[in-house]
Order: C-alpha cells, then structure tokens, then sequence
C-alpha cells in the first residue's frame, strides 16, 4: 500500500516536468502570434516554424509524462 | 435574437441532461456502476507464441489494419486514373498535391521527389493509425480474462459492465498455469481488446523513430557521400589546428544528438497517443455521455497533429543532413 502511494505521489511530482515546456509553448506562440499580425502574409510559414518548435518544447513534456504513466501504470514487482 | 436564446437554452438542456441525469442517474440504474477503466502499458497479447518467440500483440493488429487501409486507400486512388479526376482520385490528388506544396517548400523542387515519398508515407500511415483510436470497437471489443501478476482487474458484479456481443453473459476464460502456481490471488477480469491504437505501443514508435534516423544518415550519405561523416568525425577540422579541435568535439557530440532524435522521435509519439487513450478512457468513466465528444474532437486534432509533427521533422532533418557543413561555412 505504500508503495503505490509513493507511486501515485511520484507520477504526481515527475508531471511538475511541464512547467518548463507550458511556458516555453506560451512564449513560442506569443512570437508567432505577433509575426503574424506584423506580416500576415506569412501566416502559413510562421505556423509551420511554430507547430515544429512546439514540438521541440513539447518533447521535454512528454519525457515527464511517459516517467508519470510508468510510475503509475507498470506493475512493479 | 429571440432564437438564439432558444438555441442557448436548448444546448443548456442538453449538456446537463447529457453530462449530469444520463451518466449519473440512468446509466447506474440500467447498467451497473461505471467502473475505473484498467490501464494497461504494454501492448496486451493476444496470440502466445504465433511463433517461437514471437507473441501477437493488439497493436501489431492495429499496425497490420492501418497498412491495409493505406495500401487499399492508395489501390482505389490509382485503379482507374482519369484526366479529369473524380472520387478517391480526387481526394488524393488535393492531399498529394498539398504534402508535395509542403516538401518542395523545405526542401526544394531538386530533393522534393526523392524525399517525398518517405514523408507521405509517414503521414498518412501515422494518420490512419492514430485516427483509428477514435473507431468505437477499438479497445473495448476484446477477449476477457482473469487478471494476472500485479494487474487490478474489474471485480465480477452481479451487474457486470462487461457484456457479450450477444447480450448474454460473458463466460469467463480461465487461463492456465493459474491454478498450477497457487500463489496468484486473482483480483478480477480485464479485457484484451482484439484491435489497440499502433501508436500505444513502444515498440512502434521506436522501429519508426529508428528508421526515419537511419533514413536521414542514408540521404546525407547519398547527398554528399563519405565527407557526410565529417560531421561527426571532424578530421578536417584536427588538419587545420587550432579552433578545429573544438570543432571535432562538437562532431562527436553530433553523434549523442543523432541518438536523442530517436529517443525524442519515439517518445513524442508514444506519449501523446498514450495520454491520449488514457485521457479518453478516464473522460468516459468521469462523464459517460456528451463530455468525451469534446475529447474526440481533441484527440481527432492531436493524432493529426503528431503525424504532421513526426513526418516534417524527418522532412527537416533529412534536409539539413543534405546540406554540406564545410559549403554553409564558405559563405
């Protein structure tokens, strides 16, 4: 029983990884938001650039999340 | 004015019958308590031992019907080609036509037909393995078992929430070697969906990953041929002296950099799919009915976008390995 409360708490503490990325994606789409209604001739370059550089940021995310769904949903024996 | 008021107050009925009278009041009285859904990580076994060594796994499935569709998909488009195209032709010809926009806007019209291929290919199989999540059937239409090892299983109600396609009860499959060990202590029944999401699975992910990896070392390697590898071992740059030594372990941090595209490539995809199907199964069991239609539509959105994300990143890498080092700094 304690160990699949320190399981729990562990996925808990490992999504904390995706401060860093929620303010990275922020930033990115802050950028391409105001390079769009500066040019918005470009609108369909920019959002390429930006979905690729979302998921630069995002990978880091995803790294915390697949140590979460372990903790929480690999059966340690 | 006044109709939109009707259509406001309309969509209010509906979203608190739906989200609140039906899941929490009908369905209990009907069908049995909604139970927490049991989460599996790796891909369930279907088939032990298919052969020696080799079990069949649900999104082996998944991966098997995603390749038949794309290839059925494509055998329609080209069975009857017309000047003036019509039906799947036509479908094809505005999807084609718009990935192509793409690829010769990265790449160039020169690389445009080589890499192509691999980029289309990687979409629209990705596309259809993600989307194929959202099918009702999909990860609830199974074999049930007796829960194994650690796993929690659904306890055995006399309402139980599991039902035969035939509306009977189910009979349950007792596995064997369960009664020889003793010591397992079944907790409940899972199921083992015949069909799971391809992209649930690690092993997926990481075969694509590797591949669209090796695929780029093998277009540099075309492109520029052995001068290619110069980018990890730098050994012009120990012949000029100097900053070149920097420049040589800069080359050989190039070679950690290659292995962590394919832990990144394999790890974005599994995550974001897996979260997906967990955060769809967690939805249904918070709210039964109308609230995971909003969750659909998310999941229609992300596994779109993660097949975008995957194909153009192959598409960028393959293209800056294309691109001598030695000719950028010339300029």
């Amino acid at each position: 029983m304690e160990v699949d409360a320190a399981r729990a708490i562990g996925a808990g503490l490992a999504m904390l990884g995706a401060i860093g990325p929620g303010i990275g994606i922020g930033l990115l789409v802050q950028g391409a938001m105001t390079a769009i209604g500066r040019n918005p001739d470009a609108a369909g370059q920019i959002q390429v650039n930006m979905i690729l550089g979302i998921a630069f940021a995002e990978a880091v995310a995803i790294y915390a999340l697949v140590v979460a769904l372990v903790l929480a949903f690999v059966g340690i024996q | 004015m006044n109709r939109n008021v009707l259509i406001f107050i309309a969509a209010l009925i509906v979203a608190v019958v739906g989200c609140g009278v039906v899941p929490n009041v009908i369905l209990p009285a009907v069908t049995g308590p909604v139970v927490l859904p049991v989460i599996q990580l790796p891909g369930e076994v279907l088939i032990h031992d298919l052969f020696p060594g080799f079990d069949l796994t649900n999104t082996l499935v998944a991966t098997l019907l995603a390749d038949i569709v794309l290839l059925l998909f494509g055998l329609l488009a080209v069975r009857s080609i017309k000047e003036v195209p019509s039906g799947v032709q036509n479908l094809f010809e505005v999807i084609i036509e718009a990935l192509y926009g793409m690829v010769t806007q990265v790449a160039g019209h020169k690389r445009a037909r080589q890499i192509f291929p691999w980029f289309a290919t990687i979409f629209l199989f990705l596309l259809i393995a993600n989307w194929m999540e959202l099918l009702p059937g999909v990860d609830s239409i199974g074999l049930v078992h007796q829960a194994h090892g650690d796993m929690q299983g659904y306890e055995l109600h006399e309402n139980w929430p599991i039902a035969a396609i035939d509306g009977s009860r189910p009979v349950v499959i007792a596995e064997e070697g369960e009664h020889e060990a003793g010591e397992h202590i079944s907790r409940g029944y899972v199921v083992t969906p015949f069909v799971r999401a391809a992209a649930t699975d690690l092993n997926l992910t990481l075969g694509l990953a590797i591949t669209a990896v090796v695929l780029v070392q093998v277009f540099g390697v075309m492109e520029l041929g052995p001068a290619y590898f110069y980018k990890f071992i730098n050994i012009p740059g120990i012949a000029k002296g100097g900053m070149g030594y920097m420049d040589f372990g800069v080359g050989l941090l190039e070679i950690v950099s290659e292995l962590a595209k394919v832990i990144s490539f394999a790890f974005r995809l599994f995550g974001n799919i897996f979260a997906g199907q967990v955060l769809l199964f967690v939805m249904t069991y918070l709210v039964a009915t109308v609230m995971p239609i909003v969750f659909y539509g998310l999941e229609l959105f992300v596994g779109a976008v993660q097949a975008f994300v995957f194909a153009m990143l192959t598409l960028v890498f393959i293209t800056s390995a294309m691109v001598s080092h030695h000719e950028g700094e010339a300029h």
